[in-house]
């Protein structure tokens, strides 16, 4: 049977590159997306890192009250214009009640739609959240099939994907497991990973702490898992995933580094909380707590980090000139 | 035959708002010390500090060995008197103040726009916080109020302490403590209650915003240019039940704590007082190399480049020629 009269219902029909804005998800789910669209034959074309052009747009793009990462997003967005067919914008809301991510993921295709209307631009989209009855895998082979592959095609390219993903970040985890039992103070930089590896905003901050000689621990290239699971011990209530990934490793951590950096962008709404209940109760090592602006300049960030290790260094000398 | 000269150390400490500077014998006693304004000149600044602590100085019987400098124009000034310490204001205060407090377990300190709290064991600093984004609740926001109400902020501390019914203020929030305190006017309180109600904010504020989830032990040293405000000093001792110790020389810790950290620094270096009368220049230079457009400041000593910063990534360094 002739099935190409199909092809007329296949909803993102013509699409040949796609895409994707280098900020939020990417950093979570970048390497997947990549392998995904590339294994089904795609043009991939992602988002040069954040500059302050990227920024601005970004901001010209919002209305004032919207949090620095979503800003950040909408100026990757702006950027791919006329440079893809289409951008992807997944709604990846979350996963369970209390395993979510916060409400900009939930409206983040629809705020994409609404604020580039006048671009006439192709948004391609997946969804899934805590009530979604099936896998995300099934979301992402229907988003393959939306793109004119069939289920196989897609089922293949979904599960390479995942497969290369979780091989690079198994690899990064290795890394960081390795800096843990090296000698020189450690610093978990305690953030959302679209915070902690945007080279504009926390991608600052490693380069800072490396040149006065400190090591940076991440979040995300922690044991995930087991991090979700000691926060459900020590808090039943927390709805957000990585909120929730954040407070576990740092207990997960604590005995084993030398300080604690908490990083948010202003303002964020799940940090506001959950920082709160880290200063709160983790006691007996150092917290710094950095909120980051859209505003311009390093001279805070880094009289913040620097006093921060001369405080972890006094600490442990004992003393003023005996470093 | 001439003795030789008694080693001393000067640190300098520029601001914002004011710009600080001390120098000490070897025994850490302040043998010179300055305190101007900084007014949007930090150069300049130090120009004139230099020439008030040249007159002090006993240039027979001393001689400068090292330098340090601290506060928001440490780099700039770093540059341009070569210091040997280079430090952030945050431990430049802490080790001036337990320098001459060794018993400090909290140190407090209010100044124009920045507030921090800087925790003490052993004599060592082992934790700070800091004011993040907004300046309510402190010398900026007690001064603009100070200019609604028609009194200078200098005499507030002496009003405040005649109240005896405090008025509440919601201080968090510099835009909400206005309209609070147009309403207590106008609702008829007295002006000193309200003056004392303001002070009593900023200290609220403090405790519930910078040292807030931190362990404040006694004896607590209260410092800044806020620490003058007899008001605010009573509000703190009210809130926490212990006595605040105020210092006389308080708003020179970060320039005493600088000196320090040159000396223990063991890093001499000639320093001359007519480094302030060489000729400086300061140039932004706007890097073209990505659309970043960092704004690199170079400084520069007689024509030659000594320093540059501001740049974002290394595509951008801008290197001193190394001519000795």
């Amino acid at each position: 049977m002739n099935l190409d009269f199909m092809k007329e219902f296949h909803e993102y029909a013509g699409v040949k590159t796609i895409g994707i804005p280098r900020a939020l998800h990417y950093y979570r789910y970048g390497r997947l997306w990549l392998e995904f669209f590339r294994g089904l034959g795609f043009e991939c074309v992602v988002s040069e890192p954040t500059t302050k052009e990227i920024l601005t747009n970004g901001i010209n793009r919002s209305i004032d009250e919207a949090c620095y990462s979503l800003k950040v997003y909408l100026g990757h967005v702006d950027s791919l214009i006329g440079k893809c067919d289409a951008v992807f914008v997944p709604r990846i809301a979350g996963f369970k009640l209390r395993e979510k991510y916060c409400t900009r993921f939930e409206a983040l295709y629809d705020v994409v739609s609404t604020v580039f209307a006048d671009k006439g631009i192709k948004v391609i989209t997946l969804s899934h959240d805590w009530k979604s009855e099936n896998d995300i895998e099934e979301d992402y082979i229907e988003l393959g099939i939306k793109l004119g592959k069939s289920k196989k095609e897609a089922k293949k390219a979904y599960s390479q994907a995942v497969k290369a993903s979780q091989q690079a970040s198994q690899a990064e985890a290795k890394e960081q497991r390795a800096i843990l039992s090296q000698e020189g103070h450690k610093l978990l930089l305690a953030a959302h990973p679209y915070i902690a590896h945007d080279p504009y905003i926390g991608g600052q901050v490693e380069n800072f702490l490396n040149g006065l000689g400190c090591k940076v621990l991440y979040v995300d290239r922690a044991n995930t898992k087991a991090a979700v699971k000691r926060s459900q011990a020590m808090v039943h209530t927390l709805p957000w995933i990585e909120s929730r990934e954040i407070l576990g490793t740092i207990d997960l951590y604590k005995n084993k580094i030398d300080g604690i950096i908490l990083m948010s962008a202003y303002p964020c709404c799940p940090d506001s909380m959950a920082n709160e209940y880290i200063l709160r109760t983790v006691k007996d090592i150092p917290i710094l707590q950095v909120t980051m602006d859209v505003q311009d300049g390093t001279a805070g960030l880094e009289t913040r980090l620097e006093s921060f290790v001369d405080i972890i260094r006094f600490r442990e000398s004992g003393g003023y000139g005996k470093e | 035959m001439s003795k030789a000269k008694h080693k001393s150390y000067i640190g300098i400490d520029i601001g914002s708002i004011s710009t600080k500077g001390v120098i000490i014998d070897e025994s850490k006693n302040i043998i010179a010390s300055s305190y101007l304004w900084t007014e949007g000149n930090p150069v300049g600044a130090v120009r004139n500090l230099l020439g008030v602590l040249k007159e002090q100085f006993d240039d027979e019987k001393y001689e400068i060995v090292s330098s340090g400098t601290t506060g928001s124009a440490r780099r700039l000034i770093g540059a341009m008197i070569g210091a040997g310490v280079v430090k952030n204001e945050i431990t430049a205060h802490a080790v001036g103040t337990t320098t001459i407090h060794p018993d400090v377990r909290t140190i407090f300190e209010i100044g124009g726009q920045d507030s921090k709290i800087i925790l003490v064991e052993n004599g060592i600093a082992v934790d700070y916080a800091m004011n993040t984004l907004c300046a309510a609740g402190t010398g900026a926001f007690l001064s603009s109020q100070a200019h609604r109400l028609g009194v200078e902020v200098e005499e507030f501390g002496e009003i405040a302490l005649k109240s005896k019914h405090p008025t509440p203020i919601a201080a968090r929030c510099t835009v909400f403590a206005e309209s609070d305190l147009v309403h207590k006017i106008q609702m008829g309180h007295s002006r000193e209650d309200i003056i004392a109600g303001l002070c009593h904010a900023v200290a609220s504020n403090y405790l519930n915003n910078v040292a807030k989830g931190k362990k404040i032990i006694s004896p607590i040293v209260f410092q800044g240019g806020v620490s003058k405000n007899q008001g605010v000093v009573k509000a703190f001792s009210d809130e926490l039940g212990v006595p605040i110790r105020v210092d006389e020389n308080g708003h020179l810790m970060g320039a005493y704590g600088s000196a320090i950290l040159a000396m223990e620094s063991r890093k001499e270096a000639p320093f001359s007082f007519d480094v302030g009368e060489m000729d400086f220049v300061t140039k932004e230079v706007t890097c073209g190399k990505c659309s970043n457009h960092c704004e690199i400041i170079c400084v520069s000593r007689d024509g030659t480049l000594i320093d540059s910063w501001g740049n974002r990534c290394e595509k951008g360094e801008i290197k001193a020629h190394k001519n000795k």
